[in-house]
């Protein structure tokens, strides 16, 4: 099948040129330590960070070599479904993408159903109310986002993300400051969307959740480190040596020499 | 409720052509002249000024996500009053198109020193003590350049620059200052929708497509270029940029982009009623239009602190 | 018609208004009571201006063109620019308007006055004080030192038209830092003599307590005293003070 997502970013300082290819109905983790470039990448494929002009055309193998080398030829930038990102229109762009940044903030008292159109071209107040009766937030409809807990703002801004059913969702911690029920909640929330045919992209601190995904990557440095299952990633030698764990049963446990009570 | 600025302009215009009633008494061409030549352009330039604050206030408010921010706390104001002062005293520039276009110069100079020392992301006291500052600095600048200027009547004139004033100003007064003011405004008003995406911060913004950096450099030169010209013929005038905006988002619901059409009339509003009271005020002394817009704005202006403060505790 | 038939209409025909405090000085002392129509308020002001018993007997204004208009004046004295477009509209309001600048000798009062008188169709009126001036001139005493003495030490600069109507007097400004006399001074180098302006006394009380300061109040001897109102302006009642003060005795 041909990639909804073919990408090629860099942030210079943050993340190196990294290259990015998904399918329609993945649901891909962003995992790595604090400071890795996860948040980077995202911006990057968000086109957010000013990446110069077009593209590497062409299809390419699902997968990734973390330290391709690229000719002088080579353009970067973000390509969704076909369309070059850099190009499209800010109409075009919200059926294309849709971005969740890590901070809650809103500065304006601004109810939640109109957070939610925000993310719409057009008011249409039926989607809205879908929106509001999936993520619980039909008693917060007219209530001022200032005036909402962390955990429902993240809700109410999730709603906006998702308003205009874009292909691709690239959320950053979507799943912090949730409480665990919503956590999960969150997540059957994007196995919904994945079967619809978008690709999510999210990045996740909590490595117990990291099997409920099809693929994770692995940052560390701004460097793309790992691209492949969860299963795989557990058995690689690579997660140990970033994260300092190892698999303990179900969760995880300190290496013994990431862990400093034990003798080297 | 939307309807309400707009309700209250019409007795508002009619009260500011008719009021004082005594002068247009006399014979008919001798009132004809007084209300086209001395009334329609002093009404104009209370409507167009006031709706220049109001927007410009609006925009800035959403551009730099807070509510304090207006043509007066930015410095912008008073760097279009330095601008335009230094331009007459020490250029002796006369022509009204090119003192406008001295006063959209300081207030750009005055804007961009703000981001130079506030930063781009300044949280709300940064913001406002840089504002403050360089509208403090701006205001004694333009007292020293008047100081320095040979004639003793430049005391007064200090007056009008920094506290505004309306008196006898001329209908091709009010077009130099209207004209390129309308069409600074107008073109914020196509940005509104993008001011509104900014209310999602910055980065979601940008993922929809609007560039934060390219909105921000527009908007502050059409605010730059409205206020400016129309402080070049008006002065300085306080308070309307930060009211207005403030009461217009309660009606759009706290939006701060779509707040730009309400706040230009409630602003216009304000501007003509405080006018109007300058005009009427019983107390035989003329009192300056900056006062006025103070006294009326500083009770608002501790409201909205005071609301605010309510709003953080819990 | 008879030349001075025509001239007598003519100055019949003026109707003149003054929206300036110094402008009002001009109008109150160069015009037939029947000419003035406006004068403005701070005349009224017997704390403003010496002819404030003169200007009470005419309408005032508050210094606007909205403030004259209705009483249809023909000619327009103004003084000193506002940011508004004064000229141009009061020309199409049918006024002629004479916009004097600020003069910068006493030579310039007369001539002003002048200007006036002729506008006003009587330009013989300020010839008495044209005279006056050639008067003063032509008996100039010797200078000595005097500086010009207002509320908390504010005084003149030694050039400007204070400084010439003070030299007339026959007292040389001595050049001061900031144009303020300050305590210090008056201890260390005080001047030969000190004129001391009455303007507004009973209403600083900053003012009043340097005024009262053991330091001056020590150099009594050397105090002149002068009507203040006439400085603001400098315009034609200078001839009479300037007159006065040649005589001053220190009390």
């Amino acid at each position: 099948m041909t990639p909804l997502l073919e990408a090629e970013v860099e942030v210079p300082g943050r993340l190196a040129l990294t290259r990015i290819v998904a399918n329609p109905g993945e649901r891909i983790a962003i995992i790595g330590p604090n400071g890795s470039g996860k948040t980077s990448l995202l911006r990057a494929l968000a086109g957010i960070e000013q990446a110069a002009p077009r593209q590497k055309p062409g299809p390419s193998p699902h997968g990734i070599e973390p330290y391709t080398r690229l000719g002088p030829g080579v353009r970067r930038g973000t390509v969704i479904d076909g369309a070059e990102l850099g190009a499209a229109t800010p109409p075009q762009r919200r059926r294309l993408l849709a971005f969740l940044p890590a901070s809650r903030d809103v500065p304006w008292p601004i109810p939640v159903a109109d957070l939610v159109a925000l993310g719409l071209e057009q008011p249409d107040p039926a989607r809205v109310a879908t929106l509001l009766d999936r993520l619980d937030l039909q008693p917060f409809a007219n209530r001022p986002v200032d005036r909402l807990s962390t955990g429902e703002r993240a809700r109410a801004l999730l709603a906006r993300a998702l308003a205009a059913s874009p292909k691709l969702l690239l959320l950053d911690e979507p799943l912090s400051n949730l409480d665990p029920a919503w956590a999960l909640r969150i997540l059957d929330l994007v196995e919904e969307e994945a079967a619809r045919g978008t690709a999510v992209l999210l990045s996740l601190h909590d490595l117990g959740l990291v099997h409920r995904f099809t693929r994770v990557l692995v940052m560390d440095k701004g460097q793309l480190q790992f691209d492949g299952t969860p299963a795989k990633l557990r058995d690689s030698e690579l997660f140990g040596e970033i994260f300092g764990l190892e698999p303990a049963g179900a969760g995880w446990k300190l290496r013994p020499s990431a862990d400093r009570r034990s003798s080297p | 409720m939307r309807l309400l600025p707009v309700l209250l302009l019409l007795p508002l215009t009619a009260a500011a052509l008719l009021l004082p009633l005594e002068p247009l008494r006399g014979p008919a061409e001798l009132s004809q002249l007084i209300l086209l030549e001395l009334r329609l352009p002093r009404l104009l330039l209370a409507l167009g000024y006031g709706a220049v604050l109001g927007l410009t206030g609006a925009a800035l408010q959403a551009l730099f996500a807070n509510p304090l921010a207006s043509p007066d706390l930015t410095g912008a104001s008073s760097g279009a009053a330095l601008g335009a002062v230094l331009a007459s005293s020490f250029l002796g520039l006369a022509s009204p198109l090119l003192l406008g276009a001295s006063g959209a110069a300081g207030a750009l100079l005055a804007l961009s020193l703000l981001f130079a020392l506030a930063g781009r992301r300044a949280d709300a006291p940064t913001l406002l003590l840089a504002g403050l500052a360089i509208s403090l600095a701006a205001g004694a600048a333009t007292s020293l350049a008047l100081a320095l200027a040979p004639s003793p009547f430049a005391f007064y004139e200090a007056f009008d620059w920094l506290m505004g004033s309306l008196v006898d100003r001329s209908l091709p007064q009010a077009a130099a200052a209207l004209i390129p003011a309308a069409i600074a405004s107008a073109l914020l008003l196509r940005r509104a929708r993008a001011l509104d995406e900014l209310a999602l911060g910055e980065d979601v913004a940008a993922s929809l497509g609007r560039d934060p950096g390219r909105l921000r450099r527009e908007v502050v030169l059409l605010a730059s270029l409205a206020v400016g010209a129309c402080v070049a013929v008006c002065g300085a005038v306080g308070f309307v940029g930060l009211i207005a905006p403030v009461l217009a988002r309660s009606l759009t619901r706290g939006h701060p982009g779509r707040a730009m059409v309400p706040a230009a009339l409630i602003g216009a509003a304000l501007l003509t009623g405080a006018d109007l009271l300058t005009r009427l005020a019983p107390l035989g002394r003329t009192i300056p239009l900056g006062v006025v817009t103070a006294a009326v704005g500083t009770p608002l202006f501790l409201w909205l602190l005071l609301r605010m403060r309510w709003r953080m505790a819990p | 018609m008879p030349a001075s038939a025509l001239a007598l209409a003519a100055e019949a025909a003026v109707r003149a208004a003054s929206l300036n405090l110094c402008t009002d000085e001009y109008l109150l002392l160069l015009a037939r009571p029947e000419q003035i129509v406006s004068v403005s308020h701070l005349s009224r002001d017997p704390l403003e201006s010496t002819l404030a018993a003169s200007a009470r007997r005419f309408p005032s204004n508050n210094g606007t063109l909205e403030g004259v208009a209705r009483r249809r004046p023909t000619l327009l004295l103004t003084m000193g620019s506002s940011g508004g477009d004064r000229l141009r509209i009061a020309g199409r309001l049918g006024m002629r308007v004479l916009d004097l600048p600020f003069p910068s000798s006493p030579q310039q009062v007369v001539d002003q006055a002048r200007t006036v008188a002729r506008a006003l169709g009587r330009p013989g009126a300020a010839e008495p004080y044209a005279a006056a001036l050639a008067r003063l001139r032509a008996t100039q005493p010797r200078l000595v030192e005097g500086a010009l003495l207002g509320q908390a030490g504010q005084s003149i600069s030694p050039d400007g038209l204070s400084a010439e109507w003070l030299r007339l007097a026959g007292y040389a400004q001595p050049a001061l830092p900031g144009n303020r006399l300050t305590l210090e001074r008056i201890a260390t180098k005080p001047p030969r003599w000190l004129i001391e302006s009455n303007y507004r006394r009973g209403q600083q009380s900053r003012g009043a307590a340097f005024l009262a300061h053991p330091l001056l109040r020590r150099l009594n001897s050397r105090i002149l005293r002068t009507d203040g109102r006439p400085w603001t302006c400098g315009g034609l009642p200078m001839l009479a003070e300037v007159a006065r003060l040649r005589h001053a005795q220190p009390r």
